[in-house]
């Protein structure tokens, strides 16, 4: 019929929801392809101008479509280099651009609604912070505010801000709590993971790398310990280990792979028996889409759930079921003390004594390597005298040591004799190997700051590679030759190490750093993210069953299904809080409050109905049929409350206890006749 | 503390037998100093009332009796130039009085009504440029016939509104009735009771000024104010009541707080008045109200004076 | 066959209706006679939420579970906020005024704020039951009043059908509706075709003696003026021009009147007929003149005002018509 309101492109909530689409996709820079973000740009443009007004026609349907068919073709291509997660999150903008051009029906807003809001949630695959956290409950309380807008379009922007955000705080409660109670499942089926490059330890190692990721200042985990920490030096957190050399990189061997492969098979898991002290802690690690967890030796699971969720390796490290996508939680053991001679020595020789096929490459070191052969017999003496070379030779600790293409190993050793851990691991490894010691190279992380008395913040910065080698009787032993040319980096962390040099040189904000407030400030938000990772991001199934074992002492299918009841109640509870008081009337003052029950009474005892008599009128009547004490009892009530209620110097007390008082003898007393 | 009315009222009981509320009403409407609209069929009292009412207030009396060809002059008086003096010489209609009678209004031409409702809105008239104040106090009686609509001129909704109350008389029960039988049988007309004049027009400006003296505490303004809104959120009555008509409201109720000598307003009085003050003005024009039950009983019966 | 299992279904649903929210002319919304349940809208949000929870146990990414059950709150949040906003309100409809064939009906629905500390919001829709007349009014909060136009296409008294009113604030996740019966009746009086009076004299049994009534009070004639006449009759013209005083006699106003029949236009089709008559109607009332009408074997004794004339007119309107319910077309 007739048209009793403006087109959606004059509507407010268009342009809004316009707005919140916008700031989304720039929310999602990094993994959206740049032509995508154009044109959801764009889009936002187009709809704010019809907004305006400047242009009112709308592009056609057919214009729109081909566009579209256009920007699938175009993603397709890009698919294949950017993966099927990132495809799907640029498919979603895409999409939501699109119709946020062609937005003019009711049901194009709902669509975009939607969509707007499950972009949200594949936001929170990228950013998991606190701050963006908050950012993206804004975007979605703007979402809210903008289809609000639109279902009540006479009332004002600030109305509406005020109205949701109301109707947001009473929602998170029951959020909450349905967060606290509902069942965390298992994945339920395998979810492509992005492709992007994240920065943190990959699994082949050229020296270089490790010397890059100083240069980053991302948390690369936290781990709480129940008790003491470690000391500095013991901070060894392994995470993969690196034994196959092809004479300039190192990698994970294939045939440590094919073997961890064969175990899985046969659900073989190895089972380190373990002695002696331990350290109990609990890891937070930032995703880093790999498998790899970090421990330090030699380190078991703490919990079922965790055992569950990792598969122990032979080679003592620790290997999530699915790639760490998202922050996650596990609960580790390590005993430090127990000796690493547990696996087959078959399988480890065989792998840690293979040398890079191509012999021409480093041909003083293999000659080197011949010549301590020749000057020491036994396994421990060998090793000594490389580690004695590195301090003879006046080794320097470096992170920018210059390039070495062609021999890396002879160069290091011979020619510049500076570098990082990843060369003196390397070149160890390499020399021991050749010297008939298997050794391989660990990746991982050394140090750790200390947040809280029991936490330690892992950062990138302290990615560090140091050698494992096979001794006889001894099994696996520890060897850290950077350790040993420059010891600060194990007391006192690279920072200290590397002082003279230009720590997180790149890093502009490392600058800032200096200045104690910011030092202070840098400081509570780590804290404030450690929490939020620990309890937020961290609350996974086991913590569920804490939770639930700590409210219901035993976890039994009945108390799960009282807990249940239990939580319908309270979310009754807060729901009667929340609209109770809006169906609740004003309470009439005592006085007549008072007066109302005693005619009340006199309804019931007399039969009479007052309907809307007042009080003189009713008096009379109700008294003809009231017994004579009761109908001058009443008429005194009455004579009072007119008193009270209308008379010229009445109505100075709404609550007058002589009459209530009267009335309360009243409804005691009160007989028919 | 105010002046008895016991035996003025107890005057026109006997004048107008068995109709005490109406008379009530009907002296309450002088004291608040409002106009009164009778509506009842011929031989009701009508004008039997008005008299009584004027002589028991000592107060001059006139009848206008309302034709569809009298002129706003005929009611108001005209200049008339007067030959032996050579100047214009204003003569007063019957409208000059103190309670004037203005039988079946709805006959006279709209002209003639609204100069009379002119008249009794500003208290004085205007003829040729000179303007002629009305005496005090000044009470308009007037009657309309309500059965016969046939060549009528009914008062426009806009003027009902100038009547303080709107009162019917009806008939007499039978016993007064028969009362009213056996006097007029037994006794001859001329031996009425004589005319007696209770109070004085002096006395009777009194009263009225006291009237709004009276006291009108916060619950019954609320529920003046319900009642009213009762009558604006509900589309059941098609003529909402009007701030004026809140105003004739309140002060009715306390001329009748007044008439029953209390120094302040119950709810009983508000609902005693309410009927004459409010149903003219919720009917509009439409005067057959008999159809469905009063509107402004409607409105009593879903107002709760003892509500918070 | 469809249509059919469509119309019995209709029906039992209207006598349930009857049942459970009979006709008033005021409702109170409340519990009794509101429904509520997810719009379509709100089943994609729910999809939606379904989307999150499956990626966010895949990716096993708590913020999108809260996310989901922070939406799944809301939800539920929308289900009590969007009642009580819908029985904030107590409805009644304004008496539709008759129409004539072709014009538009206004139906105008009045929205009554129970509290002012509980007031409405949002938009109403409303529609007429079984008919696709309906109208979104979004800003109904502000207006305080939903008003429809009801195409009056054919004469008759019709029955108004139940109207359905619904409601999505404050998102649109959740609609409550109700289907109120007001009682009320449509007039709809046949289209006026215009044509010269013809009146029959005093009784129609006396044949078609048809003949023009002078209007009431038309000057007629002047005669000498005699003390007494009237000072208003005077003509005071002629006195001014030097003339004798003369009175202006008018034709009295014939109170008897005459009366309209439709046998008068018996040769006419029936609606050209009633059509013609609706006009003499209009035009004899707007001069209050006294007419009756006969009609069929209905006689309407003559009178005047406004209420006469409706009177007449809804006669016309439902001659040879049954009473049946309003449709839309």
């Amino acid at each position: 019929m007739q048209p009793i309101d403006k087109p959606i492109r004059n509507q407010t909530a268009s342009a809004l929801i316009a707005l919140v689409f916008c700031v989304l996709s720039l929310s999602l820079f990094a993994p959206l392809l740049f032509w995508v973000l154009l044109i959801s740009l764009c889009a936002t443009g187009i709809r704010l101008v019809m907004y305006f007004g400047w242009y009112q026609p709308m592009p056609s349907l057919r214009t729109i479509n081909l566009l579209g068919l256009l920007c699938c073709l175009c993603l397709g291509w890009f698919s294949l280099q950017i993966g099927l997660l990132l495809t799907m999150v640029n498919l979603l903008i895409l999409a939501g651009a699109l119709k946020l051009i062609i937005l003019n029906r009711p049901r194009d807003l709902f669509h975009l609604f939607c969509t707007c809001l499950f972009v949200i949630g594949m936001g929170f695959t990228f950013h998991q912070s606190v701050v963006m956290t908050l950012f993206y409950g804004l975007l979605t309380l703007s979402l809210l505010v903008a289809i609000g807008r639109y279902f009540s379009p006479s009332q004002h922007l600030p109305w509406h801000i005020k109205r949701l955000s109301v109707m947001s705080m009473q929602a998170l409660p029951i959020a909450i709590l349905l967060f606290l109670i509902l069942p965390k499942l298992p994945p339920l089926w395998k979810m492509p993971v992005s492709k992007s490059t994240e920065t943190g330890l990959t699994d082949t190692v050229t020296p270089g790398d490790i010397a890059n990721l100083t240069q980053s200042g991302e948390l690369a985990f936290r781990a709480t310990f129940t008790g003491a920490l470690p000391p500095p030096a013991e901070r060894y957190w392994r995470a993969l280990t690196l034994e196959y050399f092809d004479g300039k990189q190192w990698s994970v061997s294939p045939l440590r792979k094919q073997v961890r492969k064969q175990y899985r098979l046969l659900n073989n898991e190895f089972k380190p028996r373990v002695s002696g002290s331990w350290w109990e802690y609990e890891v937070i690690t930032e995703p880093t889409n790999k498998h790899w967890l970090f421990s330090i030796d030699v380190a078991i699971p703490d919990d079922l759930n965790s055992s569950q969720a990792i598969w122990q390796s032979s080679d003592y490290s620790l290997l999530s079921e699915t790639p760490i996508t998202s922050r996650r939680a596990y609960r580790v053991r390590s005993y430090p003390t127990t000796p690493m001679d547990q696996t087959l020595y078959s399988i480890d020789s065989r792998l840690n004594l293979q040398l890079p096929n191509n012999t021409a490459v480093n041909p003083q070191t293999q000659a080197w390597a011949e010549q301590i052969a020749a000057d020491n017999a036994t396994q421990v003496e060998r090793v000594q005298a490389v580690l004695d070379y590195f301090v003879d030779q006046g080794f320097r600790y470096t992170l920018t040591p210059p390039p070495m293409p062609d021999h890396p190993i002879d160069d290091f050793l011979f020619i510049h004799q500076e570098g990082f851990c990843a060369h003196y691991a390397s070149a160890m490894s390499y020399v021991l190997r050749l010297l008939g010691i298997p050794a391989r190279m660990v990746a991982g992380y050394h140090g750790g700051e200390s947040l809280q008395p029991d936490v330690l913040s892992v950062y990138q910065y302290d990615a560090h590679a140091w050698v494992e080698a096979w001794l006889d009787g001894r099994g696996w032993v520890r060897f850290d030759p950077s350790g040993i040319v420059a010891p600060a980096r194990l007391e006192l962390g690279l920072q200290q190490a590397v002082e003279e040099e230009s720590f997180l040189a790149n890093n502009q904000m490392a600058r800032l750093q200096q200045l104690p407030l910011f030092a202070e400030l840098r400081n509570l938000y780590s804290l404030l993210d450690y929490q939020w990772s620990r309890w937020v991001l961290g609350f996974d199934a086991e913590r569920q069953q804490n939770l639930l074992a700590l409210l219901l002492g035993k976890v039994t299918t009945q108390r799960i299904m009282f807990l249940m009841l239990g939580i319908c109640l309270v979310i009754g509870l807060l729901l009667a809080l929340y609209f109770i008081p809006h169906w609740q009337r004003k309470r009439p003052p005592a006085n007549l409050r008072w007066f109302l029950q005693a005619s009340q009474k006199a309804e019931q005892i007399t039969g009479l109905e007052r309907h809307n008599d007042g009080p003189e009128h009713f008096a009379e009547r109700a008294a003809q049929r009231l017994s004579p004490q009761s109908a001058r009892q009443f008429k005194a009530i009455c004579e009072a409350f007119i008193a009270l209620n209308y008379a010229r110097d009445g109505e100075v007390s709404p609550q007058s206890h002589a009459f209530i008082t009267q009335c309360k003898t009243f409804i005691r007393q009160a007989k028919a006749c | 503390m105010h002046t008895d009315l016991s035996p003025a009222l107890a005057y026109l009981d006997s004048q107008v037998l068995g109709k005490q509320h109406q008379i009530k009403l009907a002296v309450t409407c002088l004291l608040a100093d409002g106009h009164l609209l009778i509506e009842d069929l011929p031989g009701m009292g009508k004008t039997t009332l008005s008299h009584a009412l004027a002589t028991v207030f000592g107060l001059h009396f006139s009848r206008i009796q309302f034709t569809s060809d009298l002129l706003p002059a005929d009611m108001l008086g005209v200049n008339i130039y007067n030959t032996r003096q050579g100047e214009f010489e204003f003569h007063q209609g019957p409208v000059f009085s103190q309670v004037v009678l203005a039988d079946e209004i709805n006959r006279a031409s709209p002209k003639t009504q609204s100069a009379l409702l002119e008249a009794m809105e500003e208290n004085q008239v205007s003829i040729d440029g000179s303007t002629h104040s009305l005496p005090s106090p000044f009470f308009v009686i007037a009657t309309q016939n309500p059965s016969y609509q046939a060549g009528t001129y009914p008062l426009p909704e806009s003027q009902l509104d100038r009547f303080l109350m709107r009162i019917s008389l009806g008939y007499p029960d039978g016993e007064a009735e028969k009362r009213m039988l056996r006097e007029s049988a037994g006794v001859s007309s001329h031996h009425q009771k004589p005319a007696s004049q209770v109070l004085s027009a002096e006395q009777l400006q009194a009263i009225q000024k006291q009237v709004s003296d009276i006291h009108v505490s916060d619950p019954i303004l609320d529920y003046l104010l319900r009642l009213v809104n009762q009558s604006r959120d509900n589309s059941e009555f098609p003529y909402p009541l009007s701030p004026r008509a809140s105003k004739a409201l309140m002060r009715a109720a306390q001329a009748w707080a007044l008439l029953h000598q209390r120094d302040f307003v119950l709810p009983e009085d508000l609902q005693a008045i309410f009927t004459a003050v409010a149903e003219h003005r919720l009917r509009g024009s439409q005067t057959d109200y008999r159809e469905d039950g009063l509107l402004s009983q409607r409105i009593l019966d879903l107002t709760d004076p003892l509500a918070a | 066959m469809v249509s059919r299992l469509k119309r019995s279904v209709y029906d039992l649903q209207n006598r349930w209706l009857q049942r459970r929210i009979p006709p008033s002319p005021r409702y109170q919304l409340n519990l009794k006679n509101v429904f509520i349940f997810p719009s379509r809208f709100g089943f994609g949000y729910l999809l939606t939420c379904v989307g999150l929870f499956i990626l966010g146990t895949n990716y096993q990414n708590n913020l999108m579970l809260l996310l989901c059950q922070f939406l799944l709150a809301i939800f539920l949040l929308h289900l009590f906020v969007s009642y009580r906003n819908f029985t904030a309100v107590s409805l009644s409809l304004k008496d539709i005024q008759p129409v004539y064939v072709s014009e538009h009906a206004l139906l105008s629905l009045q929205l009554h704020v129970n509290s002012e500390d509980m007031p409405f919001y949002g938009g109403l829709h409303i529609q007429l039951r079984g008919t696709s007349l309906a109208l979104l009014n979004r800003r109904a909060d502000q207006d305080r009043e939903v008003k429809l136009l009801l195409p009056a296409a054919q004469r008759g008294i019709f029955r108004l059908p139940r109207i359905t009113l619904s409601s999505t604030y404050p998102l649109g996740l959740f609609r409550c509706w109700t289907h109120l019966d007001f009682n009320k009746s449509l007039a709809i009086y046949p289209k006026p075709i215009a044509s010269a009076l013809k009146l029959t004299s005093t009784d129609a049994s006396q044949g078609d003696t048809a003949g023009n009534v002078a209007g009431i009070d038309e000057f007629d004639t002047l005669r000498t003026f005699k003390p007494g006449d009237p000072m208003n009759r005077v003509a005071w013209k002629q006195a001014a021009k030097g003339g004798e005083l003369s009175t202006k006699i008018f034709n009295q106003a014939q109170q008897e009147g005459g009366w309209l029949s439709l046998d008068t236009y018996a040769g006419e089709p029936l609606e050209k007929a009633l059509g013609l008559l609706t006009y003499q109607v209009n035009r004899l009332s707007s001069q209050q003149h006294v007419f009756g009408l006969s009609i069929g074997d209905k006689r309407i004794e003559p009178a005047t005002g406004e209420a006469h004339k409706h009177r007449c007119l809804k006669s016309l309107a439902r001659y040879r018509q049954s009473e049946q319910d309003y449709a839309a077309d």
